[in-house]
């Protein structure tokens, strides 16, 4: 393989990778924050009673946070 | 700083518009108007509220004075050039919020709302952003005489590199190096064209696949406040200009040598 299709295939896959791990991170945070109408809750929302100890709170909206 | 000075009731005080003033001011000055129009809109609206206004423009700060129409003492502020984006939104709007106050359509403290909204509001869909500087490279592709397939190259290659652009300055990157390596990028993938022979034109793809990362506007600008006498904003930002030119140009050309293109 010669330099240049070395090169152009790095950048290609450094792009291609780059994106993908964008748009993962991006569907993992989202499904952290979408509820659907139906769903499966955890065992704290589902048993949950004043006085049990909360969650963390979530950090703010970035408007970078996407693909 | 300032002395005591008598209100009218109907007119803000100095200090108030002073305030007001050179926040404004470091706003215009960060998203891209050039000094001859920050002058105007100033004097405009001081003259408005019934004051009298010097201001002096530095590269990175600005200074306010404001003093009543025939009292003495004066009040001055001192305010850091905002580090924004060049934005023709906030630009315009900003403008437009001088000729409302100079015209009697606000009064001072609507004006002070406005010119928040104004700056708080201005959020670009990067989205709609990156697609739209696509087309419009992939248009210049084809002023400069590409065909369709060196369209599809420079718009590829110039989303890649737009996109990396939004990321590295949106984790507040140095804009100089941002520039380096976005050009490289578009520059190896605007040579696709030669690598794999497509089209007939694949040199025109290549060299209009960076021509996102010219920075057009500090070019322009400089020349505007040059014919205006502000030489040291002239210079200031000529010199901003011509780094970034000289990173684009390195990212360049480390492209074409690595593709084994052009001149190497």
């Amino acid at each position: 393989m010669d330099i240049p299709l070395l090169t152009w295939c790095g950048i290609v896959g450094c792009v291609v990778l780059l994106v993908a791990v964008r748009l993962v991170c991006s569907l993992r945070s989202g499904s952290d924050r979408r509820h659907g109408f139906i769903e499966i809750g955890s065992e704290r929302e589902v048993f949950y009673l004043p006085g049990d100890p909360l969650k963390l709170k979530e950090s703010e909206y970035d408007e970078f946070d996407d693909v | 700083m300032s002395l005591t000075m008598s209100e009218r009731e109907d007119c803000p005080s100095a200090s108030e518009i002073c305030d007001f003033l050179s926040e404004y001011s470091a706003w215009l000055l960060g998203c891209g108007a050039t000094c001859i129009r920050l002058e105007k809109n100033v004097g405009r609206m001081a003259a408005a509220c019934g004051k009298e206004v010097e201001i002096a423009i530095m590269p990175r700060h600005v200074h306010v004075s404001v003093r009543d129409t025939g009292r003495s003492g004066t009040v001055t502020a001192i305010a850091s050039v905002r580090h924004t984006s060049v934005s023709f939104y906030i630009n315009t709007r900003l403008s437009e919020l001088s000729w409302e106050l100079a015209d009697g359509r606000v009064d001072f403290s609507q004006a002070v709302r406005r010119f928040r909204e104004i700056v708080d509001g201005d959020r670009q869909n990067r989205w709609i952003v990156l697609l739209l500087v696509t087309l419009a490279n992939a248009s210049f592709c084809r002023l400069f005489g590409g065909d369709l397939a060196a369209m599809a190259v420079t718009g590829v290659a110039t989303m890649a590199g737009f996109y990396i652009r939004q990321l590295m300055l949106g984790y507040g990157a140095d804009i100089r190096v941002v520039v380096l390596l976005c050009s490289f990028v578009s520059s190896v993938l605007g040579a696709t064209g030669i690598l794999f022979s497509l089209g007939d034109t694949p040199a025109v793809a290549l060299g209009t696949s960076v021509l996102y990362l010219v920075p057009g506007i500090p070019f322009l600008n400089s020349f505007s406040d040059m014919l205006n006498r502000h030489y040291i904003c002239a210079f200031s930002r000529f010199s901003d200009a011509i780094v970034l030119t000289a990173c684009l140009s390195m990212g360049l050309c480390a492209g074409m040598m690595l593709m084994n293109v052009g001149m190497f």
